[in-house]
């Protein structure tokens, strides 16, 4: 369905709208075409089209949200979500709860599309199964290789926005992202080895040409052997000192410890009865020492590529480029229209819902950590002593976002400058602003990546938001590193 | 739409598309959600949406494609597409088939009052619970979900399949001068819920009070009680107990089937009719009752046609939704209670630590069951068998099994508890072997604490 198509829709459903002078309301129409391919050992495991349409009413009344949602265009099925979503707005101010504020962003008529050099979808199945297919054998070349997986996984969303206050934008993303994993067993023992990242690689906003730059075959053999190698290296040691975050592992690290603590719907207790709040209180921002003075954060919607990238948020309110933390100080958080008033803001365009069946939540967009300047190889070579450590095995933290624990694939020892020794089962632990007081030094722009994650869930029943985070290798002193038997 | 008419659209959807090999899955959810926190509802919705996946089989390949648009032309494109997908996918070493004919229907935990409350009966719930809170300046916050949520399975092998149910999800935490407390429910009928006990359990781990911090470390004496063990037999049965991992290699149980994998004193069920039932799987197989582990001793897991048939062993009607790439899981697991009341675990224990709730679980090692995560909603230290203090959030890391191995009593009252893949019913277990990591640093300077 074509953005002009989704786009009048839009704002024939608004139309339908029985406007009042007190009310606000806006219609969002999201389409979405995914292609998932995944093939295990050459065979085929997932392997899906889908194709995904429907239409999410908000409308604000009398300090009260109320939301609905219909896959059905048909006119009574759209007549009925208006109907439920003003009842559901009603029925709040009904038993007398107390509203919420709602800051009504700028009227805008924007379109925006994610710049694409090859269509994803215009590419042949046989090209990608062929691609997919290959890194499966190249991993298989290694003996102790029992599982090689490798995926794909396409994804185009055309979506139109219109409100009363006379706002109508139509956006169109493309997100690419493919990896390949190889599992390697001995008897009870199971190692795992991923490129670009784990759980499904890496995505960007982007077209086929970022399948392509990947090259999973020419990264096959060396996944494939890591993966046999890791069988029989030592357990990680135990006991506390430097370590070089890997930037896939960095992101996630960013994602969890700064991310989402700094979501001020988590901040105002919006989210405590699921995901928790955060250790972050209103009264910290613009003086909290979140981390060492090197340290600059940037929540960053228009970055190039990034999971996270958009025009608009589905508020309306353009995307921007907001300082979260400068120069190690906590100075801006995530926010919407209705939770930045509460603390005397402006939205910083974070309002984000997952397809057209949800109400918007407070979301990351690019979460980027601001390149240093050192080089990788500086970086190793000024580490006396510590462990390199590369690519997500687990990760859990708490409901403050304070006291964290993440599993690596694997670990290399760092002695006198030189990477070293092969080590598995890692995992390191700590609490957040100690842990990012910690960094002394980040690397520069040549290993500045940004990293997507298309699975960021948050809210009740759970949502999953595509975001992004940009970062380069960054060093890390004094944490406490373990290993499992 | 009625569910007969719902299987006849399908029936006729199915020969008009004139494809061999086929199967359409129809799924549709309505669903209402109220959401509230520090006295505001914030999000109130109501949400209705269909999907229909297409699976096609071509000599033993499948391509599956899903639409949400009904019109004969989508249809006929989302055939179409799936055909194509399955033609161009790599022969297989193990050919996939649809599964044989078969009929069938449930609708016996389908609630009218549950799939048509009203957006302003929810709120009055709130207001209720709001209003139950009395003097208490705990702030309250949470959601209520109802669902009714339909599906139907037609395939040109014969399968006519249609299922229509209810389902409540309730969740309340309240945060006070203690900390956080939780009450948890779920079911099929609106008017099962406890609202009153929810309320109570919210707000006592509230109002109870927070002493000094304790450095606990290493591995410690526990009374779980039956939320915490939901996460803990639910990573279980997601790690050990679906037939994919199991044949991929990944599964701890490889090694471990038939095996004494736990105290004797524990049983564990897959029971697809427990707490919120689902009769039939994804590809309108009836779902099975199955022994997981009896008296201590891994003996079954859960299998769909491909798994079963490969295994050979009998299909137990557990196949995900086709999309998954997870296989076959447990999603309705029943841990067999014991005999002792709460307070007998604790006097059992006697000395160690009571735990409510675990946060942000996650697998840190699969094969030897290792998993962390942080314990949230209510720790306590456990002396001379009585609950004294409350303590701070720990970190802990522990291998399922080795708790299990540990175990030294069964509670005699099972509830409801959410696993990562479904629910659990469990009573409180007490084990010997629980690993502490460490505790979670002191809040900073928090507004509302």
């Amino acid at each position: 369905m074509s953005s002009e198509m989704l786009k009048d829709l839009a704002v024939r459903i608004l139309d339908k709208i029985p406007r009042r002078k007190e009310l606000y309301a806006d219609v969002r129409i999201v389409w979405r075409r995914q292609e998932r391919l995944k093939l295990t050992n050459f065979q085929p495991d997932v392997c899906l089209t889908e194709e995904d349409l429907g239409v999410g009413i908000r409308v604000y009344l009398a300090g009260h949200w109320g939301f609905a949602a219909t896959s059905s265009l048909r006119s009574d099925s759209i007549d009925r979500a208006i109907s439920k979503a003003l009842a559901s707005a009603g029925s709040s101010a009904y038993i007398s709860i107390q509203g919420v504020p709602f800051q009504i962003p700028p009227q805008v008529v924007a379109d925006y599309q994610t710049p694409v050099e090859i269509d994803p979808l215009s590419k042949s199945l046989e090209d990608k199964l062929g691609l997919l297919e290959a890194a499966c054998r190249a991993m298989k070349s290694e003996k102790s290789v029992l599982l090689a997986e490798a995926s794909l996984d396409i994804f185009k969303e055309s979506k139109a926005f219109a409100s009363t206050i006379g706002s109508v934008i139509t956006q169109t993303t493309v997100h690419c992202g493919a990896g390949i994993a190889a599992y390697a067993v001995d008897g009870p023992s199971v190692q795992v080895r991923s490129y670009p990242a784990n759980f499904g690689g890496d995505y960007h906003a982007a077209g086929y040409e970022f399948i392509e730059a990947l090259d999973l075959v020419g990264h096959a053999p060396r996944v494939a052997s890591e993966a046999a190698e890791l069988l029989r290296a030592p357990v990680c040691p135990c006991g506390p000192t430097t370590v070089i975050l890997e930037s896939s592992q960095l992101a996630l690290q960013i994602h969890e410890s700064i991310g989402h603590a700094v979501e001020l719907d988590r901040i105002l207790g919006h989210e405590a009865s699921f995901a928790g709040t955060s250790f972050i209180a209103p009264e910290m921002i613009g003086n909290f020492e979140y981390a060492s003075p090197i340290v600059n954060v940037t929540a960053d919607a228009t970055s190039v590529g990034g999971l996270g990238t958009f025009c608009f948020d589905d508020e309306g309110v353009a995307a921007k480029a907001e300082p979260i933390v400068k120069e190690g100080r906590l100075v801006g958080v995530l926010s919407s229209c209705s939770t930045a008033p509460l603390i005397g803001r402006e939205s910083s365009g974070a309002m984000r819902a997952d397809g057209w069946q949800h109400f918007p939540l407070v979301r990351m967009t690019n979460i980027n950590l601001e390149a240093g300047n050192k080089s990788l190889q500086e970086l190793i070579e000024e580490t006396d002593k510590g462990l390199w450590l590369e690519t997500n095995r687990s990760w859990s933290i708490d409901d403050k976002r304070l006291h964290f624990q993440f599993a690596t694939e694997l670990a290399r020892e760092i002695n006198k400058g030189k990477l070293g020794k092969l080590y598995r089962n890692p995992v390191y632990f700590g609490t957040t602003p100690q842990f990012w007081r910690s960094c002394d030094a980040i690397c520069g722009k040549e290993e500045w990546r940004i990293w997507g994650v298309p699975n960021c869930g948050k809210g009740e029943p759970m949502q999953v938001a595509r975001v992004g985070h940009g970062c380069a290798p960054a060093r890390f002193r004094n944490v406490q590193v373990g290993g499992v038997q | 739409m009625p569910l007969e008419k719902n299987v006849n659209f399908l029936t006729e959807a199915l020969r008009a598309l004139r494809v061999e090999n086929c199967e359409l899955l129809y799924e549709e959810e309505r669903r209402g959600l109220t959401r509230f926190a520090q006295d505001r509802i914030h999000q109130s919705s109501e949400t209705e949406g269909r999907w229909l996946t297409v699976r096609c089989v071509e000599e033993g390949r499948v391509g599956l494609s899903k639409t949400r648009c009904f019109d004969r032309e989508a249809l006929a494109r989302a055939a179409k597409q799936a055909k194509e997908l399955a033609q161009s996918l790599p022969t297989p070493e193990y050919p996939r088939s649809l599964p044989s004919a078969y009929a069938g229907s449930f609708q016996g935990a389908n609630d009218e009052a549950t799939a048509h409350i009203q957006p302003f009966e929810r709120a009055q719930i709130v207001r209720n619970l709001l209003d139950g809170k009395g003097k208490s300046k705990a702030e309250l916050s949470g959601a209520l979900v109802t669902r009714r949520e339909t599906m139907c399975v037609v395939s040109t092998a014969g399968v006519r399949v249609f299922e229509e149910r209810t389902r409540v999800d309730v969740n309340l935490v309240a945060t006070g001068s203690g900390g956080t407390g939780r009450g948890f429910w779920t079911g099929w009928r609106i008017s099962d819920a406890p609202w009153r006990r929810l309320l109570d359990e919210a707000l006592a781990g509230a109002t109870s009070r927070q002493e000094t911090r304790t450095e606990l470390r290493g591995n410690q004496r526990v009374v779980l009680d039956y939320l915490a063990v939901g996460q803990m037999i639910g990573f279980l049965g997601y790690l050990g107990f679906g037939a994919k991992s199991f044949i991929e290699k990944r599964s701890f149980l490889v090694s471990q089937l038939g095996e004494m994998i736990a105290s004797p004193q524990l049983t564990v069920l897959e029971d697809p009719l427990s707490v919120v039932p689902v009769a039939h799987d994804y590809e309108g197989m009836p779902r099975k009752r199955t022994v997981l582990i009896q008296e201590g001793v891994a003996c079954g897991l859960v299998t769909d046609s491909f798994t079963a048939t490969l295994m050979g062993r009998e299909n137990t009607g557990h196949a995900a939704q086709p999309d998954s790439p997870e296989g076959p899981l447990p999603t309705n697991m029943v841990v067999r209670e014991g005999q002792l009341s709460l307070e007998e675990l604790l006097n059992l224990v006697d000395e160690g630590i009571y735990i409510r709730d675990l946060h942000y679980v996650n697998v840190v090692e699969p094969m030897s069951t290792t998993i962390t995560g942080m314990t949230r909603h209510g720790t306590y230290l456990i002396r001379g068998g009585k609950l004294t203090q409350r303590l701070p959030d720990f970190r802990f890391q522990v291998k399922i099994l080795d708790f299990l191995r540990a175990l030294i009593g069964i509670g005699r009252e099972r509830r409801p508890a959410e696993g990562p893949c479904g629910i659990v019913e469990s009573p409180p277990l007490a084990s010997e072997c629980f690993r502490i990591v460490g505790a979670a640093e002191q809040d900073q300077k928090r507004r509302r604490q």
